[in-house]
């Protein structure tokens, strides 16, 4: 028997509402994830979060890799490192997902460009790099065993290039920690920076969390997501509905909200809630219900248009 | 808010080994390896972003109160250096860097470049935060990427204390 399909007005209509639904006002656990913000001139996180505007980020590895991995196998890793974050489901709320995912770009770099060239804005690339021969920062050398940087728009924070560089330098990266135990783990780093990639920040208060910012020696548990880390991705990138941070119309818009209180509140002016998809409106003081019944109409228009 | 940083500090005081991103450094290893060590006041004598390369970098000069280890500067001032900012229409970050919050005192372990800049040892690392402003007041590392605002503070020590311990590693043989 041929299984029934839910009419088209029901799946466009109720499906993003119920998402949000899901989002805004059921019952979770407490969230720990942190978005990453634009920062004011002291420092403090209290602008957009952090967001890329497209769900399929393309991503570039440096030719040559690093000589602590024999083989290709650095590739290897990286690839899994990134695809431990697609496909992400909550795991309160199994049905809703993510729909982030990755491309890599088939060529290899040859380009060591870390940050970003606005004069040829379509040269940039999000650079996967191994620092085999030196570290390029003065002070860092012995500290810093992976570092990521992130080009972004400080008006609306959209993401617009990320690279990630690894200190193969001074650190022994191996592929797998759990058999050489000595070692640097290089996913355990790798899913950890590529969180930093998506705009995740550090999560201090469950060191669990892959976007935990301390771990011990040989460690590989961040290679796997905890549910901070995929309620965070899914806050912030929910399949088939915006961006957690913009555009859906609720006086959060721009700000990362969860899980805790901004240190200072959003100024936020109705521009246009109705012609520009991308854009950011909000109307001050509504709440995540009302956009339900925002989706729940527009899902009621669809049908009437149809009907 | 400083109460509260306080006790932030002490429930993180036992965190421990490797950060992901950045190894945590012994504070003999910091004192070591810093080529200066120095009391410094964050109110910027002057601050800007700029382009080097591809990377964004705040440039900041800030105010000695007191060198604790490394050469006599010939000025009373010193430029830091520290990665991110905005430059126009583009802003840059990088999670672990330093932040010098403008208007407190610090504790700064830094590491001089070959073009005569320095920069802190570690990332956040190299940088410590005044909690309070007692005769001998809290010190702690501060993390910028943390809490809101900033706060996350580790590894607390009063401030005399600090200053004895940076000078004991650096006389260590």
């Amino acid at each position: 028997m041929r299984p029934s399909q839910a009419p088209g007005w029901l799946v466009l209509g109720l499906v993003p509402a119920l998402v949000v639904f899901a989002l805004v006002a059921l019952p979770r656990g407490a969230a720990a994830f942190v978005c990453s913000r634009v920062t004011d001139s002291q420092g403090k996180e209290t602008g957009p979060s952090l967001s890329w505007r497209t769900r399929g980020i393309t991503y570039t590895l440096f030719e040559g890799g690093t000589n602590d991995i024999p083989g290709d196998e650095e590739f290897a890793v990286l690839r899994t490192s990134f695809s431990a974050w697609e496909e992400v489901r909550e795991c309160d709320l199994p049905f809703v997902q993510s729909d982030i995912h990755f491309m890599e770009n088939p060529v290899r770099s040859k380009v060591d460009r870390i940050g970003y060239d606005f004069v040829n804005p379509s040269a940039n690339e999000n650079l996967m790099i191994f620092r085999d021969a030196s570290w390029p920062i003065p002070g860092q050398q012995k500290t810093v065993i992976a570092l990521t940087t992130t080009t972004y728009k400080p008006v609306t924070g959209e993401i617009i290039d990320a690279d990630i560089e690894f200190n193969t330098a001074t650190f022994n990266f191996v592929v797998d920690a759990a058999v050489q135990p000595s070692g640097t783990d290089l996913g355990n780093a790798a899913t950890h920076e590529i969180g930093h990639l998506l705009g995740l920040g550090h999560v201090l208060d469950n060191p669990d969390s892959t976007m935990a910012p301390t771990a011990q020696t040989g460690e590989t548990s961040k290679r796997v997501l905890h549910c901070d880390d995929k309620q965070g991705l899914v806050f912030k990138y929910p399949s088939g509905a915006a961006n957690g941070y913009c555009n859906p119309p609720v006086a959060s818009c721009g700000y990362c909200a969860p899980p805790g209180a901004l240190t200072a509140r959003p100024t936020v002016t109705v521009v246009d809630t109705h012609d520009d998809p991308g854009g950011c409106a909000a109307v001050p003081g509504a709440t995540g219900l009302g956009f339900v019944g925002v989706g729940f109409a527009l899902g009621l228009a669809r049908r009437r248009r149809r009907g | 808010m400083r109460l509260l940083a306080f006790v932030l500090l002490l429930s993180l005081a036992g965190a421990t080994a490797l950060a992901t991103a950045v190894r945590i450094a012994p504070l003999d290893e910091l004192a070591r390896d810093a080529d200066l060590v120095a009391l410094v006041s964050s109110t910027p004598l002057s601050e800007e972003s700029h382009w080097e390369g591809g990377r964004i970098v705040t440039s900041v000069e800030l105010e000695v109160e007191e060198v604790w280890g490394g050469a006599a500067l010939t000025r009373p001032t010193i430029r830091v250096v520290t990665l991110g900012g905005q430059v126009g229409e583009f802003a840059q970050r990088v999670d672990g860097a330093a932040v010098l919050p403008t208007g407190e005192r610090l504790v700064t372990f830094l590491a001089r470049g070959d073009d005569g800049r320095y920069y802190p040892q570690g990332m956040w690392q190299g940088v410590w935060l005044l909690v309070d402003d007692g005769p001998d007041p809290i010190v702690a590392r501060a993390h910028p990427y943390g809490l809101p605002g900033g706060a996350a503070l580790r590894m607390p020590e009063r401030l005399s204390d600090l200053k004895l311990a940076v000078q004991e590693a650096r006389h260590a043989p």
